[in-house]
């Protein structure tokens, strides 16, 4: 396998990794094994948490960069790259399948639409009892984080920046949380309300981002910081919006 | 008690879902997730400090999850999300704002204070535990591979 192919397909199993999630570190480590394994002993890899860099082989050299825009979660593809990398370095698996078995991997589906929207509206109840919501606060909670994610869902497609999907999300958790408190099925307010955010809150984000300044990547760690605080503001901002202005025009919350 | 366990259980595989997580892995991370919230109740009845309830039950999700790194051969990541959303503080950014908009500047000043600091908390239980060397978790495991 010549320079190029190894670096086309280090920068594939780099794209897929960094899309999906993966912590800085841990995709330029894949990208090195990876490359490694197809014989370029003298390979870099850097890794910013919008793009890939690698360079391999002498004389001259050959770089290949590649620009991640696109930012989901799908912790399998992650797993599976993983152990394709290491199934690479062990000999376990060919360096020429290489390529085929990292498209798979990219087209690997997500869990389906019905499942995570139910898994959202499950969690918040879940959420929202173990905070000390009431059994009809959990149910509230409910039926909000199912409205989140199927809202979230019809975003994902439209060029609607995550920023404002936030906003719009949280807007309706609030709204939804005040027509069930003013139907009496809602009791305490700020539960439903923290039970239904949980499923945006951006705990993924910061795990990552300490991650990345644990590993020295610092650049990564307080863009991804960066990403956690802007998410946590943009949630605040929707429920706020909705609350705020309630409270001004109708001086309480439950009529 | 038990119903809070049980909620933390689903609680946490139901939010791993959104992330995509493979299928065989959910208990384990439900597993992760109960334990964590076991740690914490246990910690808030005896001493009653949030901050430290946190930090301890904190270290217990890292530290089961770097066990289970090893024995399931899976990146951390897949067991972290799910172990520490429950100790992310949703109740501390909501109430924050709920103090801006009630027009409290002092409370919502204090509560993000609060906020930001129990972050930190988490952070600094997590990266401890992962700054700790692998073989530490090696139970059991031939040989235990990558974090």
């Amino acid at each position: 396998m010549d320079t190029a192919d190894s670096v086309n397909i280090a920068l594939l199993a780099g794209d897929i990794m960094l899309s999906n999630g993966a912590e800085t570190y841990r995709v330029e480590d894949t990208a090195r094994r990876i490359l490694a394994a197809l014989g370029q002993e003298n390979a870099q890899a850097y890794v910013t948490a919008t793009g890939i860099f690698i360079s391999a082989g002498v004389e001259p050299p050959i770089t290949g960069i590649k620009r991640v825009k696109t930012r989901s979660y799908h912790m399998e593809k992650i797993a599976r790259v993983n152990d394709l990398s290491r199934g690479l370095s062990s000999g376990e698996i060919q360096c020429a399948d290489a390529e085929s078995e990292l498209i798979r991997i990219a087209n690997l589906p997500p869990y389906p639409a019905a499942l995570r929207i139910t898994c959202s509206g499950v969690s918040s109840f879940c959420f929202c009892y173990m905070f000390g919501g009431l059994w009809r606060d959990s149910v509230c909670a409910l039926l909000c984080g199912l409205l989140v994610y199927f809202t979230l869902n019809l975003l994902s497609g439209r060029c609607v920046s995550t920023f404002l999907s936030n906003i719009i999300c949280g807007a309706l958790i609030s709204v939804l949380t005040l027509a069930l408190l003013n139907l009496r099925l809602g009791v305490n307010m700020d539960k439903i309300i923290v039970g239904a955010i949980m499923p945006l809150v951006p705990g993924i984000a910061m795990t990552n981002a300490m991650r990345d300044i644990l590993e020295g990547d610092f650049v990564s760690g307080l863009s991804r910081a960066t990403e956690a605080l802007v998410t946590a503001a943009a949630i605040a901002a929707g429920v706020g919006l909705i609350l705020g202005g309630w409270l001004r025009i109708y001086g309480g919350f439950i009529q | 008690m038990i119903i809070q366990i049980i909620m933390a259980f689903a609680a946490t595989v139901a939010f791993s879902c959104l992330f995509n997580v493979p299928y065989e892995e959910l208990p384990y991370i439900g597993a992760v997730g109960a334990l964590g919230w076991l740690c914490y109740l246990v910690c808030m009845s005896s001493v009653s400090n949030a901050e430290l309830a946190t930090f301890l039950a904190t270290v217990a999700v890292a530290w089961s999850m770097r066990v289970l790194t090893l024995f399931r051969r899976m990146p951390t990541t897949v067991f972290l999300i799910g172990g520490i959303i429950p100790f992310v503080p949703g109740a501390g950014i909501y109430n924050t704002m709920y103090a801006f908009i009630t027009g409290e500047s002092a409370a919502a000043a204090a509560t993000g204070v609060k906020t930001v600091k129990m972050f930190g908390i988490i952070c600094i239980a997590v990266i401890i535990v992962l700054s700790l060397p692998k073989q530490m978790f090696n139970i059991g495991v031939k040989h235990g591979i990558g974090r």
